[in-house]
């Protein structure tokens, strides 16, 4: 569906489901309580009292993953320690209900210096050509527009050269920001929404005239936005 | 445009759960460990909670190869088996009712599934929302909060309509993912 079409059914009921069950919140739903600091370590011995051969640690089962399925990790942003004062709401009378306490600002509002996001860009499960760089991958806000600011850690010498690009989430599209020599900013087309495409992809390409990605990947990362 | 060939994107603590590898398991606790037990003393109260915490982890690693990020998301998975082991829990009781004057510390009747069901919904709909992405987190909460229409919300954010649209769509396709697992 492309953004300008209008909800259809299913959508529309599903976004009356949420808005009821969001209306309903109260504090209690959303204050979340620590388990006590011991639970860990007795989860941690049951385990081993279970099956000391099998701990946590041990290799995977047969069939429970896809050996074809490749993940990517989305923003390590998402887990920052800010993002937790959201589930601790002091002071405030149980039974409250959330709606009132909409105007207290879980999301921050950056200044325009600050990157809309950034991601770690990894070589985790992709990377044939076994380069084992890293980098990272922010999206900053420009007149107009936005740029992806590109930042690795090297760019060894390969059999072709560096290529960047933004790809969305179900692989069906993708744009090229261009030849990377070095570490740099790239902007993002004009008119594309980049929220569409948050897959941040560092390929290495032969010199062959032909523009699709080659299908070498040498980092990859997930913008969260 | 051109195309390549698929991968899957899911959350870094699904992806390590269901690697299996080391750590995979603490990582899922150290994430969803709060929601478990506030659930969990919500439905049985503080002195069994702890304990019912325990039986959903160890639940959780024994039955992780039935897991798999289609299925929504770890957070409400794990929900999912909290809410069995806490129905469990009370038919192990025999449902007693609560003796009169005594304070249970919890949210809900040991006989009342639904309300037990609903909770669970609630909290998981509070972890979607706190989990969205700033855009859609946006975009939702003034939809649900201040009952705005896209056009509305657009004019609000000085946003084009297309884009609230695709926000919004983006949002609640997460949301869906949080809750659908724990069915």
């Amino acid at each position: 569906m492309t953004s300008d079409t209008p909800f259809d059914a299913a959508e529309r009921r599903d976004l009356e489901h949420f808005t009821e069950l969001a209306r309903s919140l109260t504090v209690a739903d959303t204050h979340l309580e620590e388990p006590p600091v011991d639970l860990w370590a007795s989860i941690e011995a049951a385990l081993q009292d279970e099956s000391p051969a099998a701990s946590p640690g041990a290799s995977i089962a047969p069939g429970s993953v896809a050996p074809t399925a490749t993940v990517t990790n989305l923003a390590e942003g998402r887990r920052q320690p800010e993002r937790r004062l959201g589930r601790v709401l002091l002071g405030v009378a149980a039974g409250l209900l959330l709606v009132a306490l909409v105007g207290v600002g879980l999301i921050r509002s950056g200044d325009s210096t600050d990157p809309v996001a950034s991601v770690a860009l990894s070589a985790d499960g992709i990377d044939p050509l076994g380069l084992g760089l890293d980098g990272t991958a922010e999206l900053i806000e420009v007149d107009g527009g936005y740029e992806i600011a590109l930042d690795v850690s090297s760019l060894p010498e390969v059999d072709g050269f560096y290529e960047l690009w933004i790809i969305d989430t179900d692989v069906a599209g993708m744009f090229s920001l261009g030849t990377v020599n070095e570490d740099g900013r790239f902007a993002v087309p004009a008119g594309v929404d980049i929220a569409d495409f948050p897959v941040v992809d560092l390929s290495v390409e032969p010199i062959d005239g032909d523009p699709t990605h080659s299908g070498v990947s040498a980092l990859r990362g997930v913008l969260d936005i | 445009m051109a195309s390549s060939p698929g991968f899957h994107v899911v959350d870094d603590v699904e992806a390590a759960f269901v690697s299996g590898g080391s750590e995979a398991l603490k990582r899922a606790y150290d994430e969803h460990g709060s929601l478990i037990f506030t659930f969990c003393r919500r439905s049985v109260g503080t002195d069994h909670a702890a304990d019912l915490t325990q039986e959903v982890f160890l639940a959780a690693w024994r039955a992780r190869d039935s897991y798999s990020p289609e299925r929504g998301s770890l957070g409400g998975w794990l929900v999912g088996i909290a809410k069995n082991k806490v129905i469990d829990h009370f038919r192990r009781q025999g449902r007693r009712p609560t003796e009169a004057g005594e304070v249970t510390e919890r949210d809900v009747a040991p006989e009342d599934e639904q309300s037990i069901e609903a909770m669970a919904d609630r909290m998981l709909v509070g972890e979607a929302l706190r989990d969205l992405p700033p855009r859609s987190q946006r975009v939702l909460r003034l939809a649900f909060f201040e009952d705005l229409t896209q056009q509305q919300i657009a004019d609000r954010c000085d946003l084009p309509l297309g884009t609230v649209k695709s926000d919004m769509r983006r949002g609640l396709v997460r949301m869906r993912r949080h809750l659908e697992a724990v069915r």
